[in-house]
């Protein structure tokens, strides 16, 4: 059956073709949300809490742009909904940042750890690096879905890759450390 | 400026692909608050009856049964026994490649066997990770080869077929110095055994599998029983048979002598299965008795076939015909008298005809109401197989057999149209009362005599669910 088709079952509300979209989307949206959140079960209430909206709205979803773009940008509202509920993201922390200088050997950072660092990330940091680096989303367009200004957008990146970037160099370093004594 | 590029790429690359699938129970609980909701959407009354009539309009304009929406079946727990053979694959194909590498190995000079062998192994990891996605627990997936390479060698590395290619495309871009031949295969046992990432990983994904696989089976007899398909039971039902018009089947000039219906009885099994949440699919099999009486008929027997050539009864009695004529319009008395100008051995009485079916009913449920009482409406199609087939006198002086009708076919059909009433007794056992109109058609093979014969009637039984 063709997406499309798929879709138009979906906004009858046709639960078997519902559960065919979630069976093609999940793994990818699941993604999204280990990204997003600050560890695996709320990554998967948020999943849950998306799809649910997904499907309560897909009639307005007209068929312009691609289907899997308009679910991440559910997902992604969903879960920033949250953190506006929680009011979780209006701690303000300005301060300009050092300049970074990074180092480090990418090639033996495995991805539980770099997911690990990213959920492990102050939630504002965490949005805005995941918003700015992985998702496109300019600064202008972050500072108005978290409502902040650009500025703080822009320093809580900064901070956000300095946190990472240590994190990373740490990681390297523990690993040498293996290394020699292997 | 370039650093800070560089700690983003890190995250872009390894995360571009990176794709995990939930636990099971997250599409539980989302179905359970999309069911939720879809119930809390009532309907206003006459709508719901509304686009009841017209699914049954629809239903009996096209022959009833729709299979279309079976193929919207999808099963929410995938099948856990072919994605074992699916790991055991991998694992076959993993080691087979490794060999390969190795040999070719054997003969390569400059080549950084510890890359190769990595890249092998992540990219079989990642294989069997991709499959773990399907079955529904939460793996990293890391898609991505582990260094930054040009297009070219991912592609070669996804085919995953010549071993020698991507040994050859290595070579062009490996940078650690030459490694002596000879010591190559040590190398790789060591670098395949030490190569902290790989080792750990391909363990602790297969763990994961088994887990999921063990989990999955266990949620996989839960939502069987949440939804058990298919139903069974026995019917039975008292049968009021008739004719929507004037006309008999036996003889012409009976039309307008009174008729009714005899005891009928329909018994048998029924199957049901559940197509989606409002559409069922009913089958099974059933033995029909229908009989019915026509008053006041004479019969004679004659053996001039002129004179019996309106009546459809043919007897055992080699050279004789029967006929049947109504003795309402004979105004003597004394039939016995009269009779014999037409034939002789004439009898008096009510004229019972009887036909036995198998009956195979397809009929196609639309569900209505959903609670412990539930209505549904039923529209289908039954065959009629006819197994016996005799016309009888009956009168004081008891039953004679005349013979048998000839002008019924052996197979017929009729379209069915009624409601069902199920009552759950509890969730295997149910009672269901189904009030059913059947309309036969092609029953007689010639002159019907105008008789367009239906039966109604009420089935009653006790089902099984499973």
């Amino acid at each position: 059956m063709s997406l499309k088709k798929l879709i138009k079952k979906c906004k009858q509300r046709d639960i078997n073709a519902q559960s065919e979209v979630y069976q093609l989307f999940a793994g990818k949206l699941f993604a999204l949300c280990l990204k997003y959140s600050r560890n695996y079960q709320d990554a998967q209430d948020n999943l849950q809490d998306g799809f649910i909206t997904i499907f309560n709205k897909i009639d307005q979803y007209q068929f312009k742009g691609s289907f899997e773009g308009w679910l991440k940008r559910i997902v992604i509202n969903t879960v920033l909904q949250k953190y506006r509920e929680k009011n979780v993201l209006n701690l303000v922390s300005e301060e300009i940042p050092e300049r970074i200088e990074i180092e480090a050997d990418e090639s033996t950072i495995s991805l539980d750890y770099l997911l690990q660092i990213i959920q492990e990330l102050p939630n504002r940091y965490r949005l805005v690096f995941n918003l700015y680096v992985l998702d496109g989303y300019s600064h202008k367009e972050i500072a108005e879905l978290l409502e902040i200004s650009d500025g703080t957008s822009k320093s809580n990146l900064s901070r956000a890759r300095q946190i990472l970037k240590n994190r990373i160099e740490m990681e390297g370093k523990g690993q040498n450390n293996n290394k020699a004594s292997n | 400026m370039e650093e800070k590029k560089h700690i983003d790429r890190i995250f872009q690359e390894k995360l571009k692909d990176f794709e995990v699938f939930p636990e099971a129970n997250v599409w539980n609980t989302i179905e359970n608050e999309l069911l939720k909701k879809k119930k809390r959407r009532i309907l206003p009354l006459w709508l719901r009856y509304g686009s009841a009539a017209a699914v049954l309009l629809f239903l009996i304009s096209t022959g009833i049964w729709v299979f279309e929406d079976q193929d919207q079946q999808v099963p929410i727990v995938p099948n856990t026994n072919s994605l074992v053979i699916d790991t055991i694959n991998n694992q076959s194909i993993t080691t087979k490649e490794t060999q390969s590498v190795q040999e070719l190995q054997d003969n390569q000079d400059n080549v950084d066997n510890s890359t190769i062998v990595k890249e092998r192994t992540t990219n079989t990891s990642s294989t069997q990770l991709v499959k773990a996605s399907s079955i529904q627990k939460p793996v990293v997936i890391n898609a991505r080869s582990e260094q930054d390479k040009s297009a070219s060698i991912e592609e070669i590395t996804a085919t995953t077929t010549n071993a020698a290619e991507i040994v050859i495309t290595e070579e062009s871009i490996v940078e650690t110095p030459l490694i002596n031949s000879g010591e190559n295969k040590e190398k790789i046992a060591s670098n395949t055994l030490l190569e902290e990432g790989e080792v750990r990983a391909t363990p602790l994904n297969k763990r994961d599998l088994t887990e999921a696989i063990e989990e999955n089976k266990v949620i996989e007899e839960e939502v069987q029983l949440n939804k058990k398909k298919w139903s069974v039971g026995s019917t039975v039902a008292p049968i009021y048979f008739n004719t929507l018009s004037k006309g008999s089947p036996i003889d012409a000039s009976l039309a307008n002598n009174k008729m009714s219906s005899d005891a009928s009885i329909s018994y048998g099994v029924k199957v049901n299965y559940k197509i989606n949440d409002r559409l069922r699919f009913q089958s099974g099999i059933n033995a029909v008795d229908l009989a019915y009486e026509t008053s006041d008929v004479i019969t004679s027997i004659s053996s001039n076939s002129a004179f019996t050539n309106g009546t459809n009864i043919e007897t055992n009695v080699n050279g004789f015909n029967i006929v049947a004529f109504s003795s309402n319009n004979i105004a003597v008395e004394n039939t016995e008298l009269l009779a014999p100008q037409r034939g002789f051995f004439n009898l008096k009485g009510n004229l019972n005809q009887s036909l036995s079916y198998i009956e195979i009913p397809m009929e196609a449920s639309y569900s209505l109401v959903q609670k412990k009482l539930g209505i549904n409406v039923v529209g289908g199609l039954s065959t009629f197989i006819l197994y016996d087939n005799n016309v009888s006198l009956l009168n004081e002086n008891g039953r004679t057999l005349l013979g048998e009708a000839n002008n019924i076919n052996d197979l017929n059909f009729s379209g069915n149209l009624g409601l069902d009433f199920d009552y759950s007794i509890n969730k295997k056992l149910f009672i269901n009362v189904s009030p059913m109109f059947k309309y036969q058609f092609n029953t007689f093979s010639k002159n019907a005599g105008g008789f367009q014969p239906y039966y109604l009637g009420v089935y009653t039984g006790l089902n099984f669910r499973f």
